[in-house]
């Protein structure tokens, strides 16, 4: 049985790296005693995956991870909702898994939700297409900011450089962006993401910045990812259902 | 949510900020308004290492489970960070409250290793304590120091208000009774600590004076009053079994050194190796039973979700329900696929057992310690582990599939001769013959590997061995590359690897494990040209510590070169740890005459632990404990132990 868990990261946690969560929530799936299914083969993990990983220092209320869980062995007094099982039995299964995760979860990395997966879904990893971010301004610097913003969005092209660690390739990161706005202190930015075309928000600030002439090395006081959505913009957390298929 | 002591910016620059936020699963925030008394528990060390530690989550566990009492935890900052904290004017905080250190009530350092004195200066300086105990003040917080090295404290009695001298959990109820108390009446810091020396296991070092005969050894260890104890005696537990135990380990989200829960099997150790200074000073043996270390399994793997389980103890196969134990933990774990790992088993039939259902046989290596190269100096060091029973072990091993055997060994022992050294590649070599005549070609699964490591030998304090001389770090290379070019010649050479260790950090460790009191000034020299993170071999820098002993006119050979005589006083004999000056004496002396002393279970050899009216000295029958000179050798011990290090 799959499923999909939407969760944050906030506080400390934001200056925990990407292997580090996903060995904290192998171990919070064993404090919550809900039993994983393992890969097969010479050395089993437990089968886990993530949407997209989350740069250092940055908080979010919008991650999420996909896992596949082992209800049939009888490891625990979870059992898997059976074919005839009543529509009550199964939302009964998802409030008790849920009630599990966040009891054995910490305020900083906290469990938002979590919904079944139909067996050939796509995965969370494969899935991601779209990123929502917030980023908090100084007030002094947005009116340049929101000026230069238009002034971006209404080119039809914005070629940049990207560096790899071999090469560096030019890029159109005028298709990146689907949506840059801004509230009061507040920008938010719809940016690709995922294994096609990933454009990490700090990409866009410095791009702002050049065309906004402010100095180089200002930063924003804090960026935050709010989501994550597929290609077509339909947000990770609307796949699957609160109920499983059966 | 908590507030950071360091900015975004500056957790955004240094390596891993992880290690300097807190907030992991486990840790405990209490309101600092609402207890009488803060206590930040350091390990000198970076975090990675410091969170394996397992003495500081027992005590942290105790100290929480007191209302009226707030322990957090402080841990060596990175040189990344160390600068930036310097640069920036920064106070050293707490993971918890994330508040400067230099607000608590209680500093506490655990001394694990002589190499980490440096970082204990560097946490006293980043937390804006004064270095000297002496200057400080009121206002600052009490240190009070505690671990293995205690059991010399004093190269370190400059720096320390207090010593704990034994196991943590017996006497700091008492302490902090005691310094809530005075602190309500008003009391001040003299008062208090003049006080604390009523406390079993509390030594406070400005209290006592040394003085020393013109060829620079102790002349006498005076306490400054009659209110404080002549002698202090390590504090021990008595009962294991009712002592508690953390059920809720602080669980990091950077991976330790240790990622597993250590469930710690027993104390103290009956073997008695005469270079082992944990074998006499945690005598006498005590065990938790089976059915109180199966509960506790139970509890710290639920609570925290660890996927691994080791057992922890200096010799786990002479516990005395070690099969029951193993058989019902592997049941347990492999029900809900947590691993085992078994350091510190005697390899035999059962253990290989054991290890070949637990772990993947082709990956893993088995682990002897011979320690010495012959049998001859190994009844000198009374390492009860005679080629025999390494040709046995391995035998079996080897039918059992496993191709990779370590060894570790000890260059630089009293009384080592070049046939002592040369014994060491000769039996490698002979395992590695024995490889090649007990498997059949067409049944070898791999290539056998054979890793010898040597360290030298470091005389420590309450060993039977405190008397010996060391050597100088050229006589050091030169044995070690005696015994690599011997490696060389062997007939199996291409499979025997041989590595050794560092001969300056060994001298060095020397003159600090054996020191007195005079060595705060080189410790103090030593951190002020830059010495730091000295158990790190990419920061250990040994001109800076010659440079040190030069600039304070003291001479290391003094505390190295130099076999102490018989009534010597030594700085740490005010430590009465049970285990006696004439028994260790007695040991020495066995040692040089090459006598083998048997083991605890075998024959009481009254070493004076019995005093504690507790452990193995009390299992019964013809055990029981008695002042014996044994004269006749008994029969060698079996035991191939595996140990990790």
């Amino acid at each position: 049985m799959k499923i999909r868990v939407k969760f944050g990261k906030e506080g400390a946690l934001c200056y925990i790296g990407h292997l580090d969560v996903l060995r904290t929530f192998q171990k919070i799936f064993r404090r919550a005693e809900i039993p994983m299914a393992y890969s097969k083969g010479f050395s089993p993990h437990p089968i886990m995956s993530f949407a997209l990983p989350l740069g250092l220092g940055l908080s979010s209320e919008g991650e999420y991870l996909d896992a596949e869980l082992d209800l049939e062995s009888g490891q625990s007094s979870l059992f898997p909702p059976e074919h005839s099982a009543s529509f009550e039995a199964i939302k009964g299964l998802r409030r008790e898994l849920m009630e599990r995760l966040v009891r054995a979860t910490s305020v900083e990395l906290p469990v938002y939700d979590l919904r079944f997966l139909p067996e050939k879904c796509e995965n969370a990893m494969a899935s991601v297409g779209r990123a929502l971010y917030g980023l908090n301004l100084n007030q002094t610097w947005t009116s340049p900011l929101e000026q230069a913003g238009k002034s971006l969005l209404e080119r039809e092209s914005i070629p940049v450089e990207k560096k790899t660690k071999t090469r560096s390739l030019e890029m159109d990161l005028r298709p990146c962006i689907y949506r840059m706005s801004f509230h009061q202190n507040r920008l938010i930015l719809e940016l690709s993401a995922g294994s096609r075309a990933n454009v990490k928000p700090e990409a866009v600030w410095e791009l702002l910045l050049w065309e906004a002439n402010l100095p180089e090395n200002l930063s924003p006081l804090s960026i935050r990812r709010l989501d994550l959505m597929t290609e077509s913009g339909l947000s990770l957390g609307e796949v699957g259902e609160e109920v499983p298929y059966v | 949510m908590r507030k950071l002591a360091l900015s975004e910016k500056i957790l955004n620059t240094v390596e891993k900020p992880a290690r300097y936020v807190g907030g992991e699963m486990n840790a405990v925030i209490k309101d600092k308004e609402a207890v009488a008394l803060r206590f930040a528990f350091c390990f000198p060390d970076v975090y990675e290492i410091a969170m394996g530690n397992l003495g500081l989550q027992i005590l942290y566990d105790q100290f929480n489970a007191r209302p009226d009492v707030w322990c957090e935890r402080v841990y060596s900052p990175w040189p990344d960070l160390d600068k930036i904290l310097r640069e920036e004017q920064i106070p050293l905080f707490a993971l918890e409250s994330q508040d400067p250190i230099n607000t608590f009530d209680f500093l506490g350092i655990t001394l694990q290793y002589e190499m980490c004195y440096t970082n204990v200066l560097q946490v006293l300086d980043l937390g804006r304590i004064p270095l000297l105990a002496r200057d400080r003040g009121e206002g600052d917080p009490l240190v009070i120091g505690g671990g293995p090295c205690t059991y010399n404290p004093e190269p370190l009695a400059d720096f320390f208000d207090l010593f704990y001298i034994g196991e943590g959990e017996v006497s700091y109820n008492a302490l902090f009774d005691l310094y809530i108390q005075m602190k309500q009446e008003g009391a001040g810091r003299q008062a208090f600590l003049q006080a604390a020396t009523s406390i079993p296991g509390i030594y406070v070092p400005s209290l006592y004076e040394a003085s020393y005969h013109p060829d620079g050894t102790l002349a006498a260890f005076t306490p400054l009053n009659s209110q404080v104890p002549k002698k202090v005696r390590r504090v021990i537990v008595k009962d294991m079994n009712t002592c508690a135990y953390p059920e809720r380990p602080i669980v990091p989200y950077l991976r330790p050194v240790q990622d597993r829960v250590t469930l710690e099997i027993m104390r103290g150790c009956i073997r008695g190796c005469r270079f082992c200074q944990a074998g006499m000073v945690y005598r006498p043996v005590r065990e938790r039973d089976k059915d109180s270390l199966m509960a506790i399994a139970g509890h710290a793997l639920k609570n925290s979700g660890y996927d691994e389980i080791s057992l922890s103890s200096l010799s786990s196969s002479d516990h005395s329900q070690i099969a029951p134990l193993v058989t019902e933990l592997m049941e347990m774990c492999s029900r809900n696929r947590v691993n085992i790992s078994l350091p510190s088993l005697r390899i035999d039939a059962f253990s290989l057992d054991v290890m070949s259902k637990v772990q993947d046989v082709k990956k893993s290596s088995l682990t002897f310690a011979p320690e010495a190269g012959t049998q001859r100096l190994r009844n000198v060091i009374n390492k009860g582990l005679s080629e025999e029973d390494i040709l046995r072990g391995s035998a079996l091993a080897f039918h059992g599939g496993w191709t990779k055997v370590k060894f570790y060994f000890m260059l630089g022992l009293p009384t080592e001769t070049e046939e002592d050294m040369r014994g060491i590649p000769a039996l490698c070599q002979q395992v590695a013959s024995l490889f090649f005549d007990e498997i059949p070609k067409e049944e070898r699964k791999g290539k056998i590997q054979i890793t010898a490591s040597s360290s030298f030998f470091v005389p420590k304090p309450f060993t039977p061995f405190q008397w010996a001389k060391m050597e100088k770090k050229e006589e050091y290379l030169r044995r070690a590359h005696l015994v690599k070019d011997t490696f060389r010649a062997q007939p199996n050479a291409r499979c025997l690897h041989y590595e050794y260790h560092d001969a300056d950090v060994t001298v060095l460790e020397g003159v600090l494990a054996r020191g007195d009191r005079r060595m705060g000034a080189v410790i103090r020299r030593a951190y002020e040209l830059g010495a730091l993170f000295d158990a790190w071999n990419e920061f250990f820098d040994d001109h800076r510590w010659q440079q040190a002993f030069a600039d304070c006119q003291l001479d290391p050979d003094f505390y190295t070169l130099r076999e102490r005589d018989e009534n010597e006083l030594f700085p740490w004999d005010f430590i009465d740890i049970g285990v006696t000056k004439k028994f260790l004496r007695r040991e020495w002396e066995r040692a040089m005459e090459g006598l083998v002393t048997p083991n605890c279970r075998e024959k009481c050899s009254g070493c004076g632990a019995a005093s504690y009216g507790c452990g193995i000295c009390f299992e019964g029958g013809s055990q029981s404990p008695s002042p014996v000179t044994a004269d006749a050798v008994p029969p060698s011990p079996a035991s191939g132990r595996g140990r990790e290090r």
